[in-house]
């Protein structure tokens, strides 16, 4: 009888144990979606689809055509991993020489269509200091931001608390709006991806 | 009697030089939380000029930011101070700092800054008082930063 009861208990742990670590599992996956494919010879600026921008300007992709272009998809209320996304971007718009910085454009776009409104992305950019020529915080129809983010490889769900798993990514436009390449994670050196971006404006 | 005032005296000597030679202290700041939980224990430290802190990740992803032009903040560290940021941070992983200047150091983790996640750093006299413009910073780090201070007052 005592015998049963200590497998009973066992087997009640394990159980319990196995559960927990599903569920940190869970969790840790919420945060980070591991980019999608994508295809290198498509081009987003065949979307023809209207954006809104942190000064409530009417944005369409191909407006950037020929210019080198900086995406990174976030949402404004990340309390996790968005405000070092914005951060990677910066670095690599950093890493670029001044002299031809003036010539890059970064477009910060949220996949949050129901709170980052055109206010709300100005107020973000303001408190970051980002609200400078040549960087856009944009914001647009779900339908059309979903087209984009596919196009991009950025996976994004939303979650239970209105939260949102998403990749991790930065990623360089060359002129013809195609993937030029990815920075996938965060914190990653940007060194390759800066050269890329110099090599582009050299040869523009 | 000589010889053992002379040993005496090196002695002393050597004690002297020891203790003037003792390497840095290092402090332990822990990072703990995440969301509106993440905080850093103790939000306020005082050290000396050379001393090694320690900023250990208990748990969640965090940042140790200067408040900083570099790090596109306002200014809340001495003038003459280089700007600090350790870059993402996991649980489990450890990031050295080393403050030269004396004077007071703000500073914040960047994914939690809006929930008040920040500490502050005393490098040399306890009695100095920042002058800091707090209309710049969220104010859940002025409410932190005030709490934190209203503690290390009564200590």
């Amino acid at each position: 009888m005592k015998k049963g009861i200590i497998i009973t208990l066992f087997f009640i742990g394990m159980w319990s144990l196995n559960t927990l670590a599903q569920h940190a599992h869970h969790n840790h996956k919420q945060q980070e979606m591991k980019a999608g494919e994508i295809h290198p010879e498509h081009s987003v600026y065949h979307m023809s689809a209207e954006f809104t921008d942190h000064r409530e300007a009417p944005i369409k992709l191909a407006d950037f055509k020929g210019e080198t272009v900086i995406v990174v998809m976030f949402y404004g209320n990340c309390t996790e991993v968005c405000p070092i996304l914005i951060r990677d971007s910066w670095r690599l718009y950093s890493a670029v020489d001044e002299t031809h910085r003036s010539q890059v454009n970064v477009l910060a776009i949220s996949f949050d269509t129901e709170n980052d409104s055109p206010k709300v992305l100005k107020d973000y950019a303001e408190y970051e200091q980002l609200n400078i020529p040549g960087w856009y915080f944009i914001t647009g129809k779900h339908t059309d931001i979903k087209m984009l983010a596919t196009m991009l490889g950025v996976k994004y769900q939303q979650t239970s608390d209105g939260h949102f798993a998403h990749s991790n990514l930065v990623t360089v436009l060359d002129g013809e709006g195609k993937i030029a390449t990815r920075v996938e994670g965060l914190n990653q050196p940007m060194e390759e991806a800066a050269a890329v971006i110099e090599a582009m404006l050299t040869n523009f | 009697m000589k010889t053992r005032s002379i040993l005496l005296l090196l002695m002393a000597w050597l004690i002297s030089i020891s203790a003037l030679a003792s390497p840095p202290d290092t402090l332990v700041v822990k990072i703990m939380g995440m969301h509106e939980d993440a905080r850093f224990e103790p939000a306020i430290i005082q050290v000396q000029p050379g001393d090694v802190i320690r900023f250990e990740v208990a748990e969640g992803l965090h940042t140790v930011t200067a408040y900083h032009p570099d790090n596109r903040r306002p200014l809340r560290i001495p003038e003459n101070a280089q700007s600090f940021d350790s870059g993402m941070l996991t649980a489990g992983q450890v990031w050295f700092l080393t403050l030269d200047e004396i004077g007071v150091y703000d500073y914040f983790c960047l994914p939690h800054e809006r929930m008040g996640h920040a500490g502050r750093i005393i490098s040399g006299s306890k009695k100095r008082n920042p002058k800091f413009d707090d209309s710049l910073i969220p104010e859940a780090v002025v409410k932190t930063l005030n709490e934190a201070t209203l503690h290390y007052s009564n200590q």
